[in-house]
């Protein structure tokens, strides 16, 4: 029966991925998982495949576009099954995730293909977003986890202001933090306040499970 | 300035020729801490040619900076497609929503004129100015973003990647409007009297995509252009990684290359050594927490490593110091430079 990966078949997955062969990642993804059980297919193939090259990007070994494309392969291959109506996670927080202030979405969508790949909804608030236009839409939609994507070191600063309005007004919401300014300086996620950091998109999925502390 | 020591113009030309000056020269990339010399907003600094040259005067007096540039904000390559830009009180400009909307538009896409876009005129004359006050004593230096980066504001990095990676034709449509663009744009500053440009490609980076995509396509499209820049280039890969395609940026006809403060200094030097001089390869993002010990030791570290048998211009490894560094830390650097860059570095 099938029941997800074992060693050979995620490497196998990973090779595939970081060729971006969408066609024999399918065949793998396919001949693995028990469509019946999506989330064993996510936690023991995907997840680690996904984690594993987020891993290389961060020692250089691999770049951020074979983590955009892997994401959008595994997201592709999970929304292609019959999923029921509960969804793949029944007791997920109600997520969502945004680009602060500018436009590059890169980011976003390597982060949101890997959250959809591993059986997540999320709410999409786009790019361009300021503090107070995400203040009210996570207040509106009552969300758990915010997943906040910045590029330049002006806009993870403005984190602080999304801080101190989430602790002004008592949103219960843990906010998690990503893109280059963290990256090359691994304090500013604390200075600016945030609950978490996620230097790739799998640990951003690692972060989640894990309950953001 | 005591009688021996060279120009900035002779410590650059001669650490780019890979011999040893008097001291390491110092490129302290400066664009928006003009604004702040002067008491204006970032916006309204940028509107003006004369805020900009005062600027980049007082900014090279104040800190004993090698270099002037008339570049003032990337963004404004993408106003010349028809984009847009934000502005904001202590941070770049910033490209605002991809001016192509729809893939279909690239097929109908004219090369812009660089004289019909305000900001792109403002930055050649302020160059001109620049160059005529000190061209003979200072490098001037332009910006072009290269052919292959500029679709990241064109378009949005998601969909110009899904646009690559497919090798649409379109992709090679958009890529023959950039590169004429880039080469009208790099030659016009070079005729305004910029000693050189950087080429500007984040994209081609091993950070970005993969090294046998980026021979296939950034690289390629890099050596192609470069060739038709009528004078001196400098590669840059805004604080991306380059090792893994070092042949191919030598191969590229740039003298030098801006280096990220993600790979070690020693190996990048051994690596370029007498090929391409190095331009690097301080954090800028991290710089603004720097205590006065820190921000010197980093600077004496770097130019130990890159600085002996020339071939090295201290810089930061983005192309631009950010806003939030403030004077202190930004002096401590310079006097650095010229305490420990000094000749022959011990």
């Amino acid at each position: 029966m099938k029941n997800g990966g074992n060693a050979s078949s995620v490497q196998a997955l990973e090779s595939a991925l970081l060729s971006s062969d969408s066609k024999g990642a399918r065949e793998i993804l396919v001949g693995s998982c028990n469509p019946a059980d999506p989330y064993a297919c996510i936690s023991t193939l995907i997840e680690p495949a996904l984690r594993s090259i987020g891993e290389q990007w961060a020692l250089g070994d691999a770049a951020l576009s074979q983590i955009y494309v892997s994401g959008r392969i595994c997201e592709e291959y999970i929304r292609s099954l019959p999923l029921p109506m509960s969804g793949i996670r029944e007791d997920q927080p109600r997520i969502a995730i945004a680009v602060l202030e500018d436009f590059h979405t890169l980011g976003k969508e390597t982060v949101l293909a890997a959250l959809h790949a591993s059986g997540y909804c999320v709410e999409d608030y786009g790019a361009g977003i300021t503090v107070p236009e995400l203040l009210e839409l996570v207040k509106r939609d009552g969300i758990e986890v915010l997943f906040v994507s910045t590029l330049m070191l002006r806009a993870a600063l403005e984190v602080r202001h999304l801080m101190d309005g989430i602790h002004e007004d008592g949103i219960p919401v843990r906010v998690i933090v990503g893109g280059a300014p963290f990256l090359f300086d691994d304090l500013l996620w604390k200075e600016v306040g945030a609950d978490a950091f996620a230097h790739d998109a799998a640990e951003a999925v690692g972060l989640l499970e894990g309950g953001v502390k | 300035m005591s009688g021996d020591e060279m120009t900035p113009l002779e410590r650059t030309l001669t650490a780019l020729s890979h011999k040893e000056p008097d001291r390491v020269p110092l490129f302290l990339n400066l664009t928006m801490h003009g604004a702040r010399e002067l008491g204006l907003s970032i916006r309204d600094y940028y509107q003006k040619v004369e805020h900009v040259v005062k600027g980049q005067e007082l900014l090279m007096k104040k800190y004993g900076n090698d270099c002037l540039t008339g570049f003032c904000y990337g963004a404004a390559e993408v106003e010349a497609f028809g984009g847009s830009v934000r502005f904001f009180e202590n941070g770049p400009p910033n490209a605002g929503a991809p001016p192509i909307r729809d893939l279909r538009m690239i097929s109908s896409l004219d090369v812009p004129d660089p004289a019909d876009c305000p900001p792109l005129q403002r930055m050649l004359v302020a160059t001109r100015i620049l160059a005529e006050r000190y061209g003979d004593s200072v490098p001037v230096a332009g910006v072009a973003i290269s052919p292959f980066s500029l679709p990241v504001m064109q378009l949005g990095f998601s969909r110009y990647l899904d646009l690559l990676l497919r090798d649409d034709p379109l992709f090679r449509d958009l890529m023959e409007v950039n590169c004429n663009f880039c080469t009208t744009w790099a030659n016009l500053q070079i005729e305004a009297g910029a000693t050189a440009v950087v080429y500007f490609d984040p994209v081609t980076s091993p950070t970005i995509i993969p090294p046998d995509i980026a021979r296939k396509t950034g690289c390629r499209i890099a050596r192609e252009v470069i060739r038709t820049i009528k004078g001196g280039v400098a590669y840059h890969l805004a604080s991306g990684r380059c090792l893994a395609i070092a042949e191919d940026l030598i191969d590229s006809g740039a003298v030098a290359l801006g280096v990220s403060a993600l790979e070690d200094l020693s190996l990048l030097k051994d690596t370029f050594a007498g090929k391409m001089a190095l331009i690097g390869n301080l954090d800028g993002v991290s710089m603004r927490r720097w205590s006065g010990k820190e921000a010197e030791a980093r600077v004496r570290e770097a130019v130990s490593k890159a600085g002996p048998g020339g071939g090295f211009i201290l810089s930061d490894n983005h192309g631009e110091i950010p806003w939030q560094v403030g004077d202190s830390v930004i002096m401590t650097i310079a006097d650095a430079a010229r305490t420990y860059g000094r000749y022959p570095i011990a």
